[in-house]
């Protein structure tokens, strides 16, 4: 067995505040945890038992189990820590000079990010429909998702501003509503004991007269099992997706608002936006907007499916999964990652619906054409009329 | 105060390898806070990667009787906490009547007339038990809402009788294979542990202590090899159970360390590779390149 070894590798001038921890948690709160006020009180606690300058090492060990709650906030507990309490140990500090100069716009906020993005290797080519890509680009692009997308700063998880336009969400409210009113609460053919139920169970009936003697009967209703599916909406806002990510992404405003969904956008990487989606800001749908300003082509589809479904657990795929998919379908993945990746899904019982702005699917790319068994409905879903269209024939 | 933390560490560390079960330091961090602030730990991970076998394992370390609770789609409180038991309450009944007494409802809704189910078993164990709430995704939404008293003030309210407190709190560990996401309201009130796949140096130590008999060299490479194996594209990626029990069908070959030819073990594979699809993908092409 090893020896313990202390497992930090931070300064020696540590001297944890306590007075600095609300102030933590709410930065672990603005960065997707729920931490609560407990957790702050259990904080304190374990800096009672390990003493106020503990190693940090420790501190961050201990503190990890109260404050994350998922996979998620497991893998970036670490880095949270470090920027909060050792920020200038952390590369890119910026240096204040003085000088002051006009406020960006969001969108030059983004495009400065993409042009980041553009410096660096991985800029767009369409594996999907070129397989003659070599592998040596495919590595490029894994070294680009591993130094966390393009750049440090990842485009979707920027905080946006600008306008929102009310007027827009009445029709898709009501086309959500429509959804879900055919989604929930869908029986099954199974039976589960329910006080609620209006049919009497007769085997457990009839176990509870032999249990009571015969003397007595505790009736056991039955209803059919209803399944609530899980709504999970991937949409693409990569550049070839530009004309449309806007329209899928008031959608998915709209939905959320009416079903508990969750909901995802892509384009080298993935970001949950369902958060921001559930705010009731006039000033959201401008940030919704602002998620595929400036984005650029190299979509990874297969590779965010994956990350989503199956290794980050952003999601758990089972029966009740219902993956919706908004994207044209050009993959800079290898064509047949796809095709495994909605397999997975299907495998695990989940259904894939994908909607698509062309007119047709014959005409979508080769990772399409090779991933189509997989997907259990093709809605097209260009504009409006089409997608009210394709939702009523959902099922 | 923190040499004495790792010292506490340490122990915890000791006396689970005592039991037979190997943790880091995280680990045991997570398993400090859970006995010391007294809440229940919430560990996620794959299948297969010691997530029940650690529940077991602390059970060992504290001498504690262990509890189990299998969830499963469909348990309600009755399985999970309590039921009367109508046939003796009803026996009761008519005794009193054939004596022409009264019956007091008081008397037939008492502790007498309450058939345990593991959690209530689990608060009211007198010397603390530790409870395993297994596969907790399995259940449905409206069971965790049950689980919420039990888990957060260890107390359960039964209407006839009262609240029952636990006397000296339960260990308690909830599992999840995360096939459903699991409430707020639940992991809010649970510490959280992720339990990985381990390294290879690690996956070498578990195997070496859970299959004694195997050869080093037969452990090292198995171990490389598992490791190897779980960064394919596959849809059930072997856990530390799989790697034992592979490890078992390959001592029992008699190996000592991996053959050339691993065409030849394929047969063994079937410990690892437990889906159709996974088996074919793993063709003989991939197996000579995983085995390097």
């Amino acid at each position: 067995m090893s020896v313990m070894t202390p497992c930090s590798d931070y300064s020696d001038d540590w001297n944890l505040p306590v007075a600095r921890i609300a102030e933590f948690c709410r930065y672990l709160r603005e960065n997707g945890m729920r931490t609560t006020t407990r957790d702050a009180e259990l904080f304190i606690e374990v800096l009672d038992l390990i003493g106020n300058s503990a190693d940090p090492g420790r501190v961050e060990q201990l503190w990890r189990p109260i404050a994350c709650s998922s996979l998620r906030d497991w893998k970036i507990w670490s880095g949270l820590f470090r920027l909060f309490w050792f920020p200038h140990r952390v590369k890119g500090t910026v240096k204040v000079t003085g000088t002051t100069r006009r406020s960006r716009q969001l969108r030059e906020v983004i495009e400065q990010a993409q042009s980041a993005t553009e410096a660096g290797p991985g800029a767009a080519s369409v594996v999907g429909d070129s397989p003659a890509a070599s592998s040596q680009d495919q590595s490029k692009n894994t070294t680009q998702k591993s130094a966390g997308g393009a750049s440090v700063v990842d485009p979707l998880g920027r905080d946006f501003q600008s306008q929102w336009l009310p007027s827009d969400l009445t029709t898709l409210e009501r086309i959500a509503r429509s959804v879900r009113a055919q989604l929930l609460n869908v029986s099954t053919r199974r039976w589960r004991i329910s006080s609620r139920g209006r049919d009497l169970n007769l085997r457990k009936t009839t176990e509870s007269i032999i249990r009571l003697g015969g003397d007595g009967v505790i009736p056991k209703w039955q209803s059919h099992r209803r399944q609530t599916p899980q709504v999970v909406m991937i949409i693409d806002v990569s550049r070839s997706m530009e004309s449309y990510a806007g329209f899928y992404l008031r959608l998915a405003r709209a939905f959320s608002r009416c079903l508990p969904v969750k909901v995802f956008v892509f384009h080298v990487r993935y970001a949950e936006i369902t958060d921001l989606l559930v705010r009731d800001n006039p000033q959201i749908q401008e940030k919704i907007d602002a998620v595929t300003a400036g984005f650029q082509g190299g979509t990874k589809i297969a590779l965010s499916l994956k990350n989503i479904c199956f290794e980050d657990n952003a999601i758990s795929v089972n029966r009740r999964t219902r993956v919706w998919v908004f994207s044209d379908g050009f993959d800079t993945d290898e064509p047949d990652q796809l095709r495994s990746v909605l397999g997975r899904i299907r495998g695990r019982g989940g259904h894939v619906d994908w909607f698509y702005p062309n007119k047709t699917v014959a005409g979508m790319s080769q990772c399409i054409q090779l991933a189509r068994a997989f997907v259990k409905n093709w809605y097209s879903a260009g504009n409006l009329s089409e997608l009210e269209t394709s939702l009523r024939q959902m099922r | 105060m923190g040499d004495q933390l790792d010292s506490m560490l340490q122990t915890i560390r000791t006396d689970l390898l005592r039991v037979g079960y190997l943790c880091d330091n995280q680990l045991a961090g997570s398993i400090h806070l859970a006995m010391k602030l007294e809440r229940p730990l919430l560990l996620e991970g794959d299948a297969g990667v010691g997530k029940t076998a650690l529940a077991t394992a602390i059970s060992e370390m504290v001498s504690r009787p262990f509890i189990r609770l299998q969830c499963f789609e469909g348990l309600d409180h009755h399985d999970a906490m309590y039921e009367w038991n109508y046939g003796r309450q009803l026996t009761e009944i008519r005794l009193a009547e054939s004596s022409a007494q009264t019956v007091d409802s008081a008397a037939i809704y008492s502790e007498d007339f309450l058939i345990q189910k593991p959690i209530l078993r689990a608060l009211k164990e007198q010397e603390g038990a530790v409870l395993l709430i297994d596969e907790i995704d399995r259940s449905d939404e409206a069971f965790e809402a049950y689980l919420l008293e039990a888990l957060s003030d260890y107390q359960i309210s039964i209407p006839e009788l009262g609240t029952v407190k636990s006397t000296v709190v339960p260990i308690v560990i909830l599992t999840s294979n995360g096939t459903r996401d699991l409430s707020d309201a639940l992991r809010r009130r649970c510490l959280y542990h992720y339990l990985e796949y381990p390294d290879v140096s690690r996956e070498t130590e578990i195997l070496r202590l859970k299959v004694p008999e195997a050869d080093l060299h037969l452990v090292e490479q198995a171990a490389q090899f598992v490791n190897t194996l779980r960064k394919e594209d596959l849809e059930k990626k072997p856990g530390i159970a799989e790697s034992i029990d592979w490890l078992k069908a390959l001592t029992l070959y008699g190996l000592q360390s991996l053959p050339e030819d691993p065409v030849s073990i394929r047969g063994s594979l079937s410990c690892l590779l437990k889906t159709a699809r996974d088996r074919s993908d793993v063709s003989d092409d991939t197996l000579q390149r995983l085995f390097g």
